[in-house]
């Protein structure tokens, strides 16, 4: 706990300057699965051109015009969707710090190096990979006892319904890995013969 | 039980009326330059002047063209919309969404549409870009200030100026059309970080998304208010309204990152979050009693940002300042029960002091904001609406802490304050067990407007200002739309296009309480003296015209914060008019960097034929600061360049409704200088201190140092159009002028002359001639101790009204601000018969009102008085007391 107390210090010094709010639209599983070029589980190895290595902060921004992204490296060990090889996945999420800008933007997760997750991944036209639903499509591997766990804890942030667009509470997520293989293997079977 | 009450004077028990020692102290705000804080900014904890500070990032007006923040709109990707809807008409909602940002009381905050730019664009003048750009699924949309500058003073306090800041949309618009709630709200909330406000805790624009209770007919609350006001105050804003000021501590110690709320009966809320000293300041508080609590934000689900996803105030090393720890909610002075509180009188003008609270500590609460529905046609509606008049009156909640899936927490309750939760009045929403159902009981004191839920379960208290909102009627309805042709009685003979105007008859329900109808963004013009048609639930509208004659989406909103998309999920469908196409000519071409002056647009066609016109130039340094539409093929508009901006051409956007003209004219910004009298001048009004003009007015005229540096040009003079005006110059460029008491209203062509040379001219509207105060007496009476503290002044006023009519006519044109609160009720006699046929010649009134005032206005015996009438200011009168 004290470990992760002093992390969380850290990344204050470095990305609390200049800050954005993010208004999220609420995704179900289904409609994460449905919308993700790439699905993967994998470990965070770092960040590409590390500038400071403060307790392995994230800074290196790769900046595309006004909005800065941090690129970070995954080390893909099963892909459950889409047309990608095990290997390095760079993917780019809003803030980070350059040139003497920083930002950070509330509702867009960090993540940590080392730890192991599953992520639902978006390729647009500009090639950049990031996250669906931004904390939503971040789900953190547990291995306990018992069966490996995916999962996120319910977050604050401004999250609206998709048909509705009425606000609604983030309830989290926590599926087993089997489960979820399974739920995106007949989403993909499903999806497939509608088409 | 009636509460005790902390004034700025003492504190009183109202039931018993004791006097007790007092802590508190009122301390006149004349002198504006304190810290600012209250509602939450991006904070700076610095060292400055030899203490800490909290200095917030704001965008500093002085260095923009006009005052005015500058808002480019780009496409980074091509716009996907929802059926039936138009990128002008997104467009026109932005223009919307500036508007109403630019209209908060008592602030001189501007927004202003600079038009399209591309997404690569960049400026040296600081501005907003609203992009749309392609985001990943699930990302509707994200905004901050993207770059800040070094710590600057101004006469409001020391501030961190904002040099550009962003907000980002999510291109694919296919799931939230342009004219429904969520697309509005999401922009005026994404605006709102970009002015600089953080997220707040009391249901307004700003609030963190579960709990937000405002509605497009009512965006903005009194907290989104005081938020942006304290940041950019205009010159009433101190002695318009008050401030409460005290200190939380979690068992003694300071308390860092609490939220204080400052609470009306009526359910309006203005809250703040304490400093790392654990002092807080709660500014812009409109006059009334408060209950105030001290609750802990809901902690942080994100690694890098605060409790309530808020960017922590940091020092000059860039160190975030870690919030305190989580403590259980009370209400001043110390209880945990609602009902037992003191309430606070706040006053304009004055501050509280003093309002200290000791919190106990607790884990954090179960309860993580809720979230309130109502169902007025079927389909569920937030925030919650609960009609007075419906027999069965309910809403719907849900959060964490409320059920358990399907039962009820047990030991849970629910209060109303401002309304009643009948016993055994909630449970789970036998529809959905997730939900809990919380009936409403009204009894015939209870009061429309937002009411505030209280949530408890055993020590966990939760309060939630402006839950639901209580109406007297269901939302309106728009069931047709026919079209008419009627003559317009205000061109005629002006251009054969205009003779005549395209109208729109609406039918349907409760249209008596809109207050405007929307035809996208437009705000639409209702047809006058048709006053009957309202209560036949019937409105006549002039029709838009579009670029393709298209359908154009019409949403009705009403006054009690209610829309037509409450009752109808499609809005109801308008008709609209092609407009016009032709080319325009520009007079002059070239805008000067540094300098206001008037262009003249000249049309072929009748490219303005509808009555919202607009222009724009892509660039923020670039800005329209006035539009005049002078017929159907005219315009003249005051063009404000910024020093700054690059030399170069500029494409100029034209509005017809909501039709764009994109292609309409280039013109050239140019450097500054050269000419033999210099285009950067300025002036006001001595009497107002502000840019506005009148027959009578007495102005000053402002020229840059590089005009008089060899002296005061020969022959200099002021004119309007041909009229000249002499200058009285000292030896500093200040010359002062009187603008002739018979000179015509109307739009003036202004400009510098001497000895041959001219300045560019700008274009000034001229109003009529002010009211004039020719007598005035007031005399004082305090009010007994009690429940009603103060004084009231009893005035009586002899006002001349220039072109007055009948005096039942004056209560919709004049307002009466006395020590800068506005006179809610006055009483007109016509002391004269009806002016001549001259609509100049005055009228003389007695105006008699009497207002509640703070006993500091006593101090100096003086008051100040100030009429508007017809949207001109008189000049202030100070009057004294008599007893």
């Amino acid at each position: 706990m004290r470990h992760a107390r002093s992390i969380l210090a850290l990344l204050c010094l470095w990305l609390c300057p200049a800050a954005w709010a993010v208004t999220l639209q609420e995704m179900s599983l289904e409609e994460l699965i449905a919308s993700s070029t790439y699905i993967v589980r994998g470990r965070v190895e770092g960040v590409a051109g590390l500038e400071s290595g403060a307790g392995g902060v994230p800074a290196a921004p790769s900046s595309g015009g006004p909005v800065l992204y941090t690129e970070y490296s995954v080390r893909v060990s099963e892909v459950l969707q889409g047309e990608t090889a095990p290997g390095l996945l760079r993917v780019a999420l809003p803030g980070g710090r350059t040139g003497g800008r920083q930002q950070v933007f509330s509702g867009v997760p960090v993540l940590l190096p080392g730890k192991e997750y599953v992520l639902f991944l978006w390729r647009g036209r500009s090639g950049r990979i990031q996250l669906v639903g931004m904390t939503q499509g971040l789900l953190e591997v547990r291995r306990g006892a018992g069966v490996a766990m995916a999962e996120r804890q319910p977050g604050d942030g401004m999250l609206l319904n998709r048909k509705t667009g009425l606000p609604v509470h983030d309830l989290g997520m926590r599926v087993s890995l089997p489960g979820l293989r399974s739920r995106v293997a007949s989403s993909t079977q499903r999806r497939g013969t509608s088409q | 039980m009636m509460a005790p009450t902390y004034s700025g004077i003492g504190i009183r028990g109202m039931a018993r009326a004791r006097w007790t020692m007092v802590t508190a102290l009122a301390v006149l705000l004349l002198a504006a330059n304190l810290p600012l804080s209250a509602y939450y900014p991006f904070l700076h904890w610095r060292e400055v002047d030899g203490r800490r500070q909290a200095i917030p990032e704001r965008f500093d007006l002085q260095r923009l063209p006009g005052g005015v923040v500058p808002v480019v709109t780009s496409r980074g990707a091509e716009p996907q919309l929802a059926e039936g809807d138009h990128w002008d008409g997104v467009s026109s909602q932005v223009r919307l969404a500036l508007k109403k940002w630019s209209a908060v009381p008592n602030a001189t905050l501007r927004l202003a549409d600079a038009g399209e730019a591309p997404a690569s664009m960049d400026s040296q003048t600081p501005h907003i870009q609203l992009l749309l750009d392609e985001l990943p699924p699930g990302v509707i949309g994200m905004a901050g200030p993207v770059a800040v500058g070094d710590v600057k003073q101004d006469e409001h306090g020391h501030f961190v100026p904002i040099r550009k800041s962003m907000v980002i949309l999510n291109a694919d618009l296919r799931e939230r059309p342009s004219y429904g709630e969520a697309f509005f709200l999401t922009l005026m909330h994404e605006l709102g970080h970009a002015v600089g406000l953080q997220h707040t805790f009391t249901s307004s624009v700003m609030s963190t998304g579960v709990t937000r209770s405002t509605t497009k007919a009512d965006p903005l609350a009194v907290d989104d208010f005081a938020g942006v006001a304290v940041l950019y105050p205009d010159k009433y804003f101190a002695q318009d309204t008050g401030v409460i000021r005290g200190r939380i501590t979690l068992q003694g110690e300071p308390l860092h990152f609490a939220a204080v709320t400052a609470l009306l009966l009526s359910g309006q809320a203005v809250s703040t979050l304490t400093f790392p000293d654990g002092s807080y300041e709660i500014r812009g508080l409109p006059a009334g009693r408060y209950y105030l609590y001290a609750q802990a934000v809901p902690p942080s689900s994100q690694d890098g940002l605060g409790p309530g996803q808020i960017v922590l105030p940091r020092d000059e090393q860039g160190r975030s300042l870690l919030p305190g720890p989580t403590f259980a909610t009370r209400f001043f002075p110390g209880v945990e029960d609602w009902r037992q509180a003191f309430q606070v009188e706040v006053q304009p003008g004055l501050a509280v002091n003093g309002i200290d609270l000791d919190v106990p500590a607790r884990g954090a609460s179960a309860f993580r904001g809720v979230t309130t529905y109502s169902f007025p046609n079927g389909f569920a509606v937030n925030p919650a609406v609960v009609q007075a008049s419906d027999p069965e009156r309910f809403l719907v909640a849900f959060a964490s802490g409320l059920t358990d899936g399907e039962r009820m927490m047990e030991g849970l309750t629910v209060e109303a304050i401002g309304a009643r939760v009948p016993t055994g009045g909630s449970f789970p929403y036998p529809w959905a067990p997730a939900f809990l159902q919380v009936n409403i009981a009204v009894s015939p004191f209870t009061v429309s407007g937002p009411k505030t839920l209280v949530w408890k379960r055993g020590d966990d208290v939760y309060v939630q200002p402006a839950a639901f909102l209580m109406v007297g009627n269901q939302a309106p309805s728009v069931r047709e739309v026919h079209t008419e042709l009627l003559a317009d009685p205000q061109s005629a003979g002006e251009s054969p296009v205009s003779d005549s105007l395209d109208a729109m008859r609406l039918r349907g329900d409760e249209l008596g309480g809109v207050h405007s109808y929307l035809l996208d963004g437009l705000e639409a013009t209702a047809i006058a003296g048709d006053g009957a048609a309202a209560k036949r639930q019937e409105s006549l509208l002039r029709t838009p015209h579009t670029t393709d004659a298209r359908l154009v989406p019409l949403v009705a909103l009403s006054r009690d914060g209610q829309s037509s998309l409450f009752v109808s999920e499609k809005p109801a469908l308008a008709p609209s008019r092609l407009a016009a196409t032709g080319a325009v000519r520009v007079q002059p071409e070239n805008l000067p960097a540094g300098a206001e002056v008037l262009v003249k647009v000249e049309a072929t066609e009748a490219l303005f034929a509808g009555v919202h016109v607009h222009a724009s130039f892509g660039k923020p340094g670039v800005l329209v600061r006035k539009i005049w539409r002078v017929n159907a093929s005219t315009l003249w508009m005051n063009v404000a360049t910024d020093e700054r901006e690059t030399p170069g051409p500029v494409r100029l956007t034209l509005w017809n409704d909501l039709a764009r003209n994109p292609e309409a004219a280039t013109l050239h910004v140019v450097a500054a200088g050269g000419a033999a009298l210099p285009n950067g001048w300025r002036f006001l009004n001595r009497d107002t201190g502000g840019p506005m003009l009148y027959p009578g007015a007495p102005g000053s005229v402002f020229l840059p140092a590089s005009a008089v540096s060899g002296g005061v040009p020969q022959g200099l003079a002021l004119w309007l159009d041909e009229t000249m005006i002499p200058l009285r110059c000292a030896e500093t460029p200040d010359c002062q002028f009187e603008i002739p008491n018979d000179i015509a209203p109307g739009v003036k062509a202004m400009t510098l002359r001497a000895d041959g040379y001219a300045t560019l001219p700008i274009g000034l509207e001229l109003p009529q001639r002010p009211a004039r105060i020719l007598e005035a007496a007031v005399f004082r009476r305090e009010l007994p101790q009690g429940l009603l503290d103060g004084i009231v002044g009893r005035f009586e006023l002899v006002a001349a009204l220039p072109g007055a009519g009948q005096a039942k006519d004056i209560y919709e044109s004049l307002k009466i601000r006395a020590n800068g609160q506005t006179v809610s009720s006055f009483q007109v006699l016509p002391l004269d018969e009806p002016a001549g046929s001259s609509a100049s010649d005055d009228r003389r009134f007695r105006l008699n009102f009497e207002v509640r005032l703070p006993r500091s206005a006593e101090k100096d015996g003086q008051f100040r008085i100030q009429l508007e009438y017809q949207g001109t200011p008189s000049p202030v009168v100070s009057v004294s007391a008599s007893r």
